[in-house]
């Protein structure tokens, strides 16, 4: 079961705002992005919807408990939910993301950024192996926006990435705001990043927008994809190609067409991009 | 510094659960002219009470619009510090807020039945889906009906509060000023038809009813609740049409009739 790219086109999350619009209706978006702590072992209208949606679209469950990088157990009873969910929807992608949020039993409930080390890799590989194991199905991590960095780090996040990414055989969810967001919170070239993160590795992209909190940028996933990110997105198509691309909205959350027109945007991108690339 | 040692020391400065000598924390955390050690640090603090707080809100928001933005804060970065979360679902959050609020003086009496109600109506909203027992199929079981043991739909909560707060939460829910506490026992059962999630008062009896049929009773165990009624088997029959109509019963194992397990 080695990584494979998924062709799924743009899509967008789904947010319990949008979810009658869903049951409806087929609204016109090419693949659907779901939270999978919200789906594990409930009923009722959310699993009606996300159903409804899965007949409609490809869906990609996107997690956010997994905490890969905790040195806490797994959540094994959490693994259970989220096999028997992806079992029963079939997603295109199961991901998570490469940071930690749990410690001594508690769950912190936030993406925590890691000390990039050769311990710390040792331990996301073998648990992202666990993982794969569990689900029978390889996953994706994605890159967190992070506000601090520690000394004791060895390597850039781009540099552990990549490496854990070939170690587990695993996919990358690029978030491309995320890398914008923590070059400027950090002071490295977000560009730079993109060049270290090795091709055939990225699965999905993520886009979402920010606010500018004067002495750093933070990942509110509240406003529409800034001009910055958008440049980035543009690098992105330009080094990795054609690649899923989702719009995140999760916070004041618009009606569902600034959603999409949103999401088409990213395709004009793409396009353009590709068509750039094309002819280079 | 290990991994372990690492997430320690970054867990107590999230959190604020104990002190963190400065020195460590510069010692773990780079910081720059822009944003020192403890600058970043405090996001990710700041960040943390916000977003239990936000979550709480979610399952809790005619509580919150009772008490008001500050103080609900406060309520919920108070319980959130007492209660550390053990679930990877932030919905799971505030199950044990009823008995918090309780414990805490200077509310209102009848706040910890309205989060009560509350809770068990974002429980029964996304509860596991179980199809409701039809009229069929209990007439099917003819004679055996009483040696019958069924169960509920896995939606259905049964509440016993302090207060009536039925006409709070219609209050609240309409925008309309709040009634004062109406202080007496009072039962409700919680259930979902449907998408839709709906509560009822019902008698103490009723309650002590279904209460028994959840805990594995055949239908005839459980009717004793009504014993001391002028009309038990009336009340009874009455009880039984209102459970099959709202669809609150589920499964029927005739195999499994006759004395409870054990």
């Amino acid at each position: 079961m080695a990584f494979r790219r998924a062709n799924l086109g743009h899509g967008v999350g789904l947010r319990s705002k949008h979810y009658a619009r869903f049951l409806e209706e087929r609204p016109d978006v090419g693949w659907i992005e779901a939270i999978s702590e919200n789906f594990i072992g409930v009923g009722g209208r959310p699993l009606a919807v996300l159903e409804k949606v899965r007949r409609d679209f490809p869906v990609v469950l996107h997690g956010v408990s997994l905490s890969i990088g905790s040195v806490d157990p797994l959540d094994e009873q959490h693994l259970a939910g989220l096999r028997a969910l992806a079992d029963r929807i079939q997603p295109a992608y199961v991901s998570d993301h490469l940071s930690w949020g749990t410690h001594r039993g508690r769950y912190l409930h936030d993406l925590l950024p890691l000390p990039y080390t050769e311990e710390a890799l040792d331990h996301v590989a073998r648990r992202v192996g666990q993982v794969q194991d569990i689900l029978g199905r390889r996953i994706l991590l994605e890159n967190v926006s992070s506000y601090a960095a520690f000394r004791g780090s060895t390597m850039t996040e781009w540099e552990f990435l990549a490496q854990l990414s070939e170690r587990a055989d695993c996919g990358i969810l690029l978030d491309v705001n995320n890398v914008h967001v923590s070059a400027r919170n950090h002071g490295f070239d977000a560009r730079g990043y993109l060049a270290g993160i090795p091709l055939d590795r990225v699965g999905q992209f993520h886009l979402a927008g920010h606010s500018d909190r004067g002495k750093y940028l933070f990942d509110t996933h509240d406003a529409p994809v800034a001009e910055p990110v958008w440049d980035l997105y543009a690098l992105a198509v330009r080094r990795f190609g054609r690649v899923p691309c989702l719009i995140e909205w999760d916070d004041q959350v618009p009606e569902l067409e600034r959603l999409i027109e949103e999401s088409r945007a990213a395709a004009r991108v793409e396009a353009r991009e590709l068509a750039a690339r094309e002819a280079a | 510094m290990t991994l372990a040692e690492a997430q320690d020391l970054f867990a107590a400065l999230v959190t604020g659960d104990g002190p963190v000598d400065p020195a460590e924390r510069d010692a773990l955390l780079a910081g720059d002219a822009e944003l020192s050690a403890s600058d970043r640090a405090h996001i990710y603090s700041d960040m943390y009470l916000f977003r239990l707080a936000a979550a709480l809100r979610e399952d809790y928001p005619l509580l919150a619009r009772l008490l008001g933005d500050e103080e609900f804060f406060s309520l919920g970065a108070a319980y959130a510090r007492a209660h550390p979360s053990r679930h990877p679902s932030l919905a799971r959050l505030g199950a044990d807020l009823r008995s918090s609020l309780r414990e805490r003086a200077g509310y209102r009496a009848d706040l910890a039945d309205l989060a009560a109600l509350e809770w068990a109506r974002a429980e029964a909203f996304v509860a596991a889906d179980e199809q409701p027992l039809g009229e069929e199929a209990l007439r099917s079981l003819g004679e055996d009906a009483a040696g019958a043991r069924l169960s509920l739909v896995p939606c259905v909560r049964l509440l016993s509060l302090q207060n009536d707060v039925a006409g709070l939460w219609a209050d609240l829910e309409a925008s309309r000023a709040p009634q004062p506490p109406r202080p007496g026992p009072s039962s409700l059962v919680v259930w979902r038809k449907g998408f839709e999630v709906f509560h009822a008062a019902v008698s103490a009896e009723e309650l002590s009813a279904l209460s028994a049929v959840q805990g594995g009773a055949t239908l005839g165990e459980a009717f004793e609740a009504f014993a001391a009624l002028p009309d038990p088997t009336g009340a009874a029959l009455d009880a039984l049409a209102s459970w099959i109509g709202e669809g609150l019963l589920a499964r029927i194992d005739p195999t499994a009739s006759g004395p409870a397990p054990n």
